[in-house]
């Protein structure tokens, strides 16, 4: 069977999950509130996304792990899905720096200011 | 919402001179610390901000409304840019395309502005709407992000690190940031919040978004948010050794490259801004101390001449005729009252006068006199009263009485009044909007339309303001005027008659009455209709007159003032004869 995927914030949340499993959904809101500093929402979400790609199980309430810590492998987003996301930032983000489309060249070229 | 609209375009157009002198100071003070720019981007936000501004004699600003607020209403539209090339190009085009005419039932103007507004609003909808959209959905991604420590959270969805969040400021970082980075990553965000730029973006994006319409206003923002980072870059590497200003630039390289290497892009376009900043990180000198004296003197001046509107013009600059050239002006202002109940007669002026048998006179002095003739109210149309009635003078296309009010038989003096602005209100309320006026043609009736919304909404009396600049010409080709003569001041003298004498040769004397140990003498001078007389008898005294008819009228404001009789402005010294003989009057 093919591991299902299980995103890097998905996996901090995992770790909980199998730390506490079995473990009820009150119970993990309350932990990923002060762990992860989620909302309750939240927690339910992914509880729902997760149980949903056949990571967990949600039995009236108690949640239980599918696949193990060993199993588990964290996806990395796929970029070209998130490009489009990323370029449109709101406008009003201080952010540290933008992503831009730097070829190999002018990267060599700011390597070699910062070098000087 | 047109009135706004013009009020924003008003705004934008003195603000764009800002952001040009703004263009030219950040060339100028490369070497000036970035948070200086910064400061001059806030002069340009709080140009955009506030409507008002305190009139100056140092202001650089060509013209505080370049769009007169009456151009919606009035029969010819005129732009006042404060550029008289520009003004003469476009006027004549704008009068020929958006003059009302006589048939037609809208104006042009009032059209093309309601259009134009809602063109305006839509745009800055669309982009308030982009903005609360993006934050929405940012806010719905970030929410599993996890809490790293404090305000500071990771995403698999966050590719470069930022400040989100208005009261509580949290910082994303994507996971896995190198070791080396976070500290410096972490060291940047950190003093964005402390310099409370995420308010300051967000305060920019929503001007943008008034202000979209304006080209400059874009460039503006695009460099503000540069200034911006650069001035945090700044901040943050003050205390760095060079060994970790490299760590910090590697840090924004490492940040800014996606993770997977891009082909060149052809839309890419300009400097890649990273490259700049690693520059300037990596050259960064702390500023001496003269270089930011330099930098704020510039902020103080460039606030002073553009933050500040120019005077208010009470001379305008008005076309002469060859061989007249301008001898005086005056503002003149009336105010018309119309009874509601009663707008078949009984219409009467401020000043008193009324009239009848349809026939008002607006305003009158010894020279000038305006008449309305067959005031006709009317209340035929369903949607306007209004008010007909022709004037005794021409009203030309550019919104003036041009033609000679009175052209005195004995001097080669005429009148001009122009109409500067008009108004409508009662007791207690403006009606902006109420008053239109249309006159077309030569010597031609002219009609005051007043809306019936307002008449309906007003008490029982409508007043009408009108401003009018009282223009007096004199012909150039006529001989200088002279004040040669005997003249008696028309108030009490101190014991006596107060004489003024004025002689050919350019002498003057007074005696201010039998009482008086002290005659006055010296040498009297014209220029346009100022008379100056200036004591050469050891006693310093300057008193100015203005030459009217005849008669002189006292110019209290430029004056010392006499010895025993204090003069009021605007007193009259009437001539009564020629020069005695005698040397002593």
């Amino acid at each position: 069977m093919e591991t299902p995927k299980i995103f890097e914030s998905e996996y901090r949340f995992c770790l909980i999950l199998w730390e506490h499993e079995p473990v009820t959904t009150t119970e993990l809101v309350k932990l990923c509130q002060s762990q992860l500093g989620w909302k309750r929402t939240t927690t339910y979400t992914v509880i729902k996304r997760l149980g949903e790609r056949g990571v967990l199980r949600n039995q009236d309430g108690l949640v239980t792990a599918l696949i193990s810590k060993e199993d588990a492998q964290v996806s990395e987003i796929d970029e070209l899905m998130e490009k489009k996301f990323q370029g449109s930032l709101p406008a009003f983000l201080a952010a540290f720096a933008r992503r831009q489309s730097l070829s190999k060249d002018e990267v060599e070229e700011i390597r070699r200011i910062i070098e000087k | 919402m047109e009135e706004l609209f013009l009020t924003v375009v008003n705004l934008s157009l003195t603000a764009g001179w800002l952001v040009l002198a703004v263009l030219v100071l950040r060339l100028l003070l490369r070497r000036a610390p970035k948070w200086s720019f910064c400061l001059l981007w806030a002069l340009v936000a709080l140009r955009l901000v506030c409507p008002f501004s305190i009139e100056s004699t140092l202001s650089l600003i060509p013209s505080a409304q370049p769009l007169p607020r009456d151009i919606l209403y009035t029969a010819a539209p005129e732009i006042q840019s404060g550029i008289p090339a520009l003004n003469s190009a476009v006027n004549p085009v704008l009068q020929e395309v958006l003059a009302p005419s006589p048939t037609a039932s809208a104006n042009p103007t009032q059209i093309w502005s309601f259009l134009l507004s809602q063109v305006w609003l839509a745009g800055m909808i669309l982009l308030l709407l982009y903005a609360l959209v993006s934050w929405l959905l940012l806010k719905r991604r970030l929410s599993t992000a996890t809490m790293l420590e404090g305000n500071i959270r990771q995403s698999e969805r966050v590719a470069s690190p930022f400040v989100l969040g208005l009261f509580r400021p949290v910082i994303y970082l994507p996971y896995h940031i190198p070791e080396g980075d976070l500290s410096y990553v972490l060291a940047h965000e950190r003093a964005h919040i402390r310099r409370l730029d995420h308010w300051w973006k967000l305060a920019g994006y929503v001007l943008l978004a008034v202000y979209w319409f304006h080209p400059l206003m874009w460039v503006a923002y695009v460099l503000f948010c540069r200034d911006m980072e650069g001035a945090c870059d700044e901040r943050v590497i003050r205390a760095l050794s060079t060994e970790e200003r490299r760590g910090y630039s590697t840090a924004l390289l490492n940040c800014s490259i996606r993770r997977r290497p891009v082909a060149p892009c052809p839309l890419a376009f300009g400097e890649a801004v990273v490259k700049s900043r690693v520059k300037a990180v990596m050259s960064y000198k702390k500023p001496a101390f003269w270089v930011v004296i330099i930098a704020l003197a510039a902020c103080v001046i460039a606030a002073l001449c553009f933050l500040t509107s120019p005077k208010e013009p009470t001379v305008y600059d008005v076309l002469t005729q060859d061989g007249y050239a301008v001898l005086s002006q005056e503002q003149v202002e009336l105010t018309l009252t119309v009874p509601k109940s009663a707008l078949t007669d009984d219409c009467y002026t401020g000043k008193g006068h009324t009239f009848a048998d349809g026939q008002v006179v607006v305003w009158q002095d010894d020279s000038t006199t305006i008449y309305l003739h067959n005031v006709m109210p009317s209340n035929e149309r369903e949607d306007l009263l209004y008010m007909t009635f022709d004037c005794s003078y021409r009203f030309s296309n550019y919104g003036s009485f041009v033609s000679p009010l009175k052209a005195s038989e004995d001097s080669s003096v005429s009148n001009e009044c122009t109409l500067r602005s008009k108004s409508l209100r009662d007791g207690t309320t403006a009606y902006p909007d109420a008053l239109s006026l249309r006159g077309y043609g030569p010597g031609t009736k002219f009609t005051f339309y007043v809306s019936k919304e307002a008449c309906m909404a007003a008490r029982d009396t409508l007043m009408i303001d009108i401003t009018c600049n009282q223009v007096q010409y004199y012909e150039t080709s006529g001989e200088q005027l002279s004040p040669v003569g005997y003249y008696r001041y028309e108030g009490e003298g101190f014991g006596g008659d107060f004489t003024l004498t004025l002689r050919d040769d350019g002498s003057f004397t007074y005696y201010e009455g039998g009482l008086s140990s002290y005659i006055g003498a010296g040498q009297w001078s014209v220029s346009g209709n100022i008379l100056t007389l200036e004591d050469e008898t050891g006693i310093t005294r300057v008193n100015c007159f203005r030459m009217e008819g005849d008669d002189l009228i006292f110019q209290a404001k430029d004056s010392t003032n006499f010895i025993y009789i204090k003069v009021d402005n605007g007193a009259q010294f009437r001539r009564i004869g020629d020069p005695p003989v005698n040397a002593f009057p």
